[in-house]
């Protein structure tokens, strides 16, 4: 028999034989048709809600990554003017009754700020004089680089020197530049899930450990089955540094958390979509443990409080849809400690990612995967403004 | 189209409902065709239970991917391409075509009478390849019965033309001594 007919003969038997699937084997692939269509939306929305807060967290960091060469704190009525000057650089303004200039020696900025002399009229000082330029008070108008000829003002001349209050300013910014403030998204990678099946409650086992055996002859009719989701937070945070190493945060952080939880029964089909909704106030300690221009590695350690929103909730019972929403009492209580790394971006903003170890206590709060399970390991990803 | 999908009056209408997610539909295309990919899935994996699992994730894969059958080819030649492609994958994760044989000589051949193969059953015969050497098995449904060619085989289960070609031929041996020992 030659080898083409051989498998001609093959081929038509086999397509000829129909090999019936295991009854209920059509209901299996449903459930599981509809579990991976809901696995979708929940994937959706959670890229939605990360895609939101990194879009948030660049727009913050263009706003706030701006640089502005006037402090933005100035409130003058020539601050126009000044930052007119600034930007025609070396031109200067001649003042309308030839006034004498004072200089005002400001640390950072540079600024020469220009007063009409009091002569009994209350005319507002008009001229500014840009960074390194000076205009001469001789009456001449001329100017010279103030790196030629510098100009110490007498003792009177002080007395009437009003400098604009920059000494002052210079001292509120060093305070507030030394804090810290951070937009973070916490993702916890936890994902739960209980099924309990008669099969496995008459035997005492767990759903993946019914022997073999035991699988072949019976069919487990699954009544009920809990799923956690990844829970999902967004953040913000003030840092504020004791010293060098150590710092202390506090902020307010939002988090959902999602779970769902079906129950099968011959007459009945249970459906029901919870999710909790907390806004948190964490108060963390970091101390740094290697630091240069372009990072840091530093450890973390904290405690969070939570207070829940809502709870919203969707049921579907037998196909009848219902949805509800009530309050969470109670505060739910964690500790949380971790590793973190800062990548520096430049001298205002960095990205940081701070994986970590949180233990959430049992405060009677409605069932969600933190009393399911009370570690938790986080990935909070998330941007630091140093302003 | 047999009484199951009396509903739809062409297979076309049948794959647009199944697009759109219409349950009733898919359970439809199941009926119709899950006898015929578990036949097929027997073939490639040889254990029943695994074959039951691969045909499962087979149907998965086709409600997903139904959107993309552009009817330019047969329905059931796309739907049997998904299933081997699924059994394939579900022999490369067992290491099953790993550790297959690379035989590159045939040195004898069996003659089998033709009135033989007209005596044997197709459940038999099924019974038969399920039992075979897990690479002859491949090799010998993906060229015999589907109809690859030894270089789609060979890029397949990344193995050279030569082995295929040998493993085809050590099948066809296998297969053959085999009934001829019970017939």
């Amino acid at each position: 028999m030659q080898d083409t007919e051989f498998d001609k003969r093959i081929k038509e038997l086999m397509d000829e034989h129909l090999e019936m699937p295991a009854e209920g084997s059509w209901d299996n692939l449903l459930l599981s048709l509809n579990k991976r269509k809901r696995a979708k939306v929940l994937y959706f929305r959670r890229a939605t809600y990360t895609s939101v807060a990194v879009a948030a967290s660049l727009l913050l960091l263009l706003v706030l990554g701006k640089e502005s060469p006037v402090p933005s704190t100035i409130d003058n009525p020539v601050k126009q003017n000044v930052i007119a000057n600034f930007a025609t650089e070396k031109q200067i303004i001649v003042p309308v009754e030839a006034p004498v200039i004072k200089v005002g020696t400001v640390k950072k900025h540079k600024i020469a700020v220009a007063v009409k002399e009091t002569s009994g009229n209350d005319a507002p000082a008009s001229t500014l004089v840009a960074d390194n330029m000076i205009s001469k008070g001789d009456g001449t108008n001329t100017t010279k680089p103030a790196e030629e000829k510098a100009v110490q003002p007498s003792a009177a001349d002080n007395r009437k020197f009003k400098p604009y209050e920059f000494e002052k300013e210079s001292q509120v910014r060093k305070f507030t530049k030394e804090l810290f403030y951070s937009l973070s998204t916490n993702l916890s990678p936890s994902m739960y899930s209980k099924s309990i099946n008669m099969l496995s409650v008459a035997l005492g086992y767990q759903n993946d450990f019914v022997p073999i055996n035991l699988m072949e002859t019976v069919q487990p009719q699954s009544v009920s089955d809990t799923k956690y989701a990844m829970p999902l937070s967004f953040g913000v945070q003030a840092q504020y540094p004791v010293n060098a190493n150590f710092s202390v945060g506090a902020g307010l952080s939002y988090s959902l958390l999602v779970s769902h939880y079906q129950q099968f029964s011959y007459n009945r089909r249970l459906d029901i979509q919870q999710s909790l909704h907390y806004l948190g106030i964490p108060v963390n300690a970091y101390y740094s443990l290697l630091q240069n221009n372009k990072f840091k590695v530093y450890v973390s350690g904290g405690f969070m409080l939570e207070k829940g929103l809502i709870a919203c909730y969707r049921t579907t019972d037998n196909g009848i849809k219902r949805f509800e929403s009530v309050a969470i009492s109670g505060v739910q209580f964690s500790l949380a400690a971790g590793l973190g790394v800062e990548f520096k971006m430049n001298k205002e903003a960095g990205i940081y990612f701070d994986p970590a170890l949180a233990y959430y206590f049992n405060c009677d709060q409605p069932e969600n995967i933190r009393s399911a399970q009370p570690l938790q390991y986080k990935f909070e990803l998330g941007m630091r403004f140093h302003l | 189209m047999n009484a199951t999908s009396r509903e739809y009056s062409t297979e076309i209408e049948l794959l647009e409902a199944c697009v759109n997610q219409d349950q009733r539909a898919q359970r439809t295309l199941y009926e119709l065709y899950s006898p015929r990919m578990l036949t097929l899935c027997i073939r490639y994996i040889g254990e029943r239970e695994r074959a039951r699992d691969v045909l499962h994730d087979g149907f998965i894969t086709v409600f997903e991917k139904i959107g993309s059958y552009n009817a330019s080819g047969s329905f059931e030649g796309w739907l049997r391409r998904i299933f081997v492609n699924t059994a394939l994958m579900s022999l490369r994760k067992g290491d099953v075509l790993k550790y297959s044989e690379d035989l590159t000589m045939v040195e004898r051949e069996v003659t089998v009478d033709s009135s033989v193969l007209g005596n044997i059953s197709s459940k038999e015969l099924l019974k038969l390849i399920a039992t075979m050497p897990a690479g002859f098995r491949t090799v010998f449904n993906m060229y015999a019965i589907e109809g690859f060619s030894h270089q789609e085989i060979a890029k397949e289960m990344n193995i050279s033309e030569g082995s295929s070609r040998s493993q085809l031929s050590r099948a066809r041996i296998w297969l053959q001594e085999r009934i001829g020992e019970r017939y």
